[in-house]
């Protein structure tokens, strides 16, 4: 008979737990669409309450964006300067040196506080 | 001497520190280590003479060793194209497992031939190439590139890239734009053991992506295989901010983790005691390989091979002597190390939990300690706290962040990530021979990925969860080490005086 210590035992009941909870994600996966689309949204996009608002963000909350340097960073504030207050993202798409690419990126910090 | 390999370390860090302070020359370094280690050879029988010249002599090891391995060879590609040259003919081994990114595809280069002015010329070095036309390029296949060489440059003030780069001893990057020309001139021409381990990783990969949706996928990749490519930026600043990226980052945690699932599954294939030991070895380095042998992962696997051979040998291990043991074997291949990120955030954090978490679980009465749950959510928090004092400076100085949140996040975030990579490990070695099964571990792995970032979010929010800081002075690094130093030596002094009273 094999002689398993406290922790060896312990992960065998982790791996039967976690097939039991694939079974369960599975049945209800292929039943319950809610489910799904439950799943589906985890971390998929950044949560509204990590988003920064570009109407109050300051030059070093949009420089902590991802591909956003001093330039862009700086061409954002100034956009927001000139139109007194941005109402939609899709705005900062036709600053200079932002491409799809970039934007894309981006789109995911940001977000627009009505 | 308790522990000999950790004061050689500390004199052999010191070495490699004052080479990169003081501009003195390689001939001075190391002809001071040989009369060193003659004197030492000299002082043999007289053992605390003995003992301060064979620290000087590693003092001055250390020393040369970074100024030897900051000496590039005349036919390196570095000097033979310092800055620029837009259009280079290139022939080299790819030395690494090609990252496929968005927009292209990278990987390092191991330069074999370059021509310049219309000659082939040899030459050597790694070069971090990225194409940005459509291929297929795997490990150990040789490959002619055109395409342009240019030095890396700093392209924030913050992260010194050129730096970072060279610190892995690469100095030039090679870009091969859509349409340009590039082909394959042999295959399978380099390490075979490392070309198995990127087999296996790429199968792992495969039954990961088969059966789990593109993000969860890539959480996965990061935590199993240490593949960080398809992880969304987002998530990386959510965990830098909780104080909880380090379980993201494949190192002694993870590694720990894979010894004990080898060691279990040897143990049910009833191997006896000893092979299964030698087989856990081997089967650790070959990990070690598949994921990257980065600094953490390259120090985790020679601690879990050191203790493995103390129960093959019969030999009691302390943790400080082979720390220090795993940090020479590092700093030897490639002193540079010393000076980045991963590996001083991977040394100390072990340093700290090592020496803390017991002082840390005293404060606690005795008898909470023997019930069983409350000893557990007692040594998480102690490990956890240990941890963020050793690290707090250090983090506030290169991420200018200080996460208070980081003690209660570890303290959910360690065991659920435990259940995490057991369950990915599930899926990667069930799933490849038993496809049936695959489909019902990818589910639970992404209902367990969904909760691990639910709480992630939950904690990130709270009030006060982490503050960001302005630069902080490296001074203020050194003095709060130097005080932690004085306190590891008053309290050791203290404890000795206790014994003996």
């Amino acid at each position: 008979m094999l002689s398993l210590t406290k922790e060896e035992r312990l992960a065998f009941v982790c791996l039967g737990a976690v097939l039991l909870l694939g079974i369960l994600s599975n049945y209800l996966l292929k039943t319950n669409f809610a489910t799904k689309k439950f799943l589906n949204s985890a971390g998929s996009e950044v949560p509204g309450h990590l988003k920064i608002d570009v109407n109050k963000a300051t030059l070093e909350d949009l420089v902590g964006i991802p591909y956003v340097g001093d330039k862009t960073a700086q061409s954002i504030l100034r956009l927001r300067e000139e139109k007194g207050r941005l109402k939609d993202l899709s705005d900062i798409r036709y600053i200079k040196g932002v491409g799809k690419f970039k934007f894309d990126i981006i789109e995911k910090y940001l977000t627009v506080v009505p | 001497m308790t522990y000999p390999f950790v004061s050689i370390c500390l004199s052999f860090c010191l070495g490699i520190f004052a080479a990169e302070s003081f501009q003195a020359s390689f001939l001075l370094f190391s002809s001071s280590a040989l009369l060193c280690l003659f004197v030492s050879l000299l002082l043999i029988r007289h053992f605390f003479l003995f003992r301060i010249v064979f620290l000087v002599a590693a003092f001055f090891l250390g020393a040369a060793l970074l100024r030897n391995a900051q000496i590039l060879p005349s036919h390196h590609i570095a000097k033979r194209i310092p800055f620029k040259e837009d259009s280079v003919f290139l022939i080299g081994v790819i030395d690494s497992d090609p990252a496929n990114q968005q927009r292209n595809t990278s990987f390092i280069l191991r330069a074999e031939k370059l021509k310049v002015n219309g000659v082939w010329k040899p030459t050597c070095g790694k070069v971090l190439t990225k194409v940005f036309a459509k291929g297929t390029f795997v490990y150990g296949d040789r490959f002619l590139f055109v395409g342009k060489v240019y030095r890396p440059f700093s392209f924030s003030k913050d992260f010194d890239y050129r730096r970072y780069l060279a610190r892995q001893g690469i100095y030039s990057i090679l870009s091969i734009k859509k349409g340009s020309i590039f082909k394959r001139l042999a295959q399978e021409v380099g390490n075979p053991l490392k070309a198995f381990s990127f087999r296996i990783k790429h199968k792992i990969r495969h039954v990961i992506a088969r059966n789990m949706s593109s993000f969860c996928a890539g959480v996965m990749n990061a935590f199993i295989l240490g593949d960080r490519q398809d992880l969304p930026d987002y998530v990386m600043d959510v965990m830098v901010n909780l104080g909880v990226v380090h379980i993201i980052a494949i190192s002694g945690f993870n590694v720990g983790i894979v010894a004990f699932i080898i060691l279990l599954v040897l143990k049910v294939m009833r191997i006896p005691r000893r092979p299964r030991y030698v087989l856990a070895i081997a089967l650790l380095i070959l990990h070690c390989l598949l994921t990257g042998s980065n600094a953490p992962v390259v120090r985790a696997t020679i601690m879990a091979i050191i203790l493995l051979l103390g129960y093959i040998f019969e030999r009691e291990v302390h943790i400080y002597n082979s720390l220090a043991l795993a940090a020479i074997s590092i700093l030897v291949v490639n002193p540079c190390q010393l000076f980045g990120i991963s590996f001083q955030l991977s040394f100390l954090s072990i340093v700290f939990i090592a020496w803390l978490t017991p002082k840390i679980e005293s404060f606690f009465p005795q008898k909470w300690r023997v019930i069983g749950w409350v000893y557990f959510f007692i040594l998480t928090f102690s490990v956890s706290l240990a941890a963020w004092v050793g690290l707090l400076p250090l983090i506030a100085y290169y991420f200018k962040i200080i996460t208070p949140i980081a003690v209660l996040a570890n303290m959910f975030v360690v065991p659920l990530a435990t259940v995490m990579i057991i369950a990915g490990l599930s899926l990667a070695l069930i799933g490849i021979p038993f496809p049936c099964l695959a489909p019902i571990l990818g589910a639970s792995n992404e209902f367990l990925i969904l909760l691990f970032f639910k709480i992630n979010y939950l904690l990130v929010a709270i009030p006060g969860a982490y503050f960001k800081l302005p630069q902080v002075p490296f001074v203020v690094v050194l003095v709060y080490y130097g005080f932690a130093l004085a306190a590891y030596f008053g309290f050791s002094l203290f404890a000795k005086r206790k014994a003996s009273r």
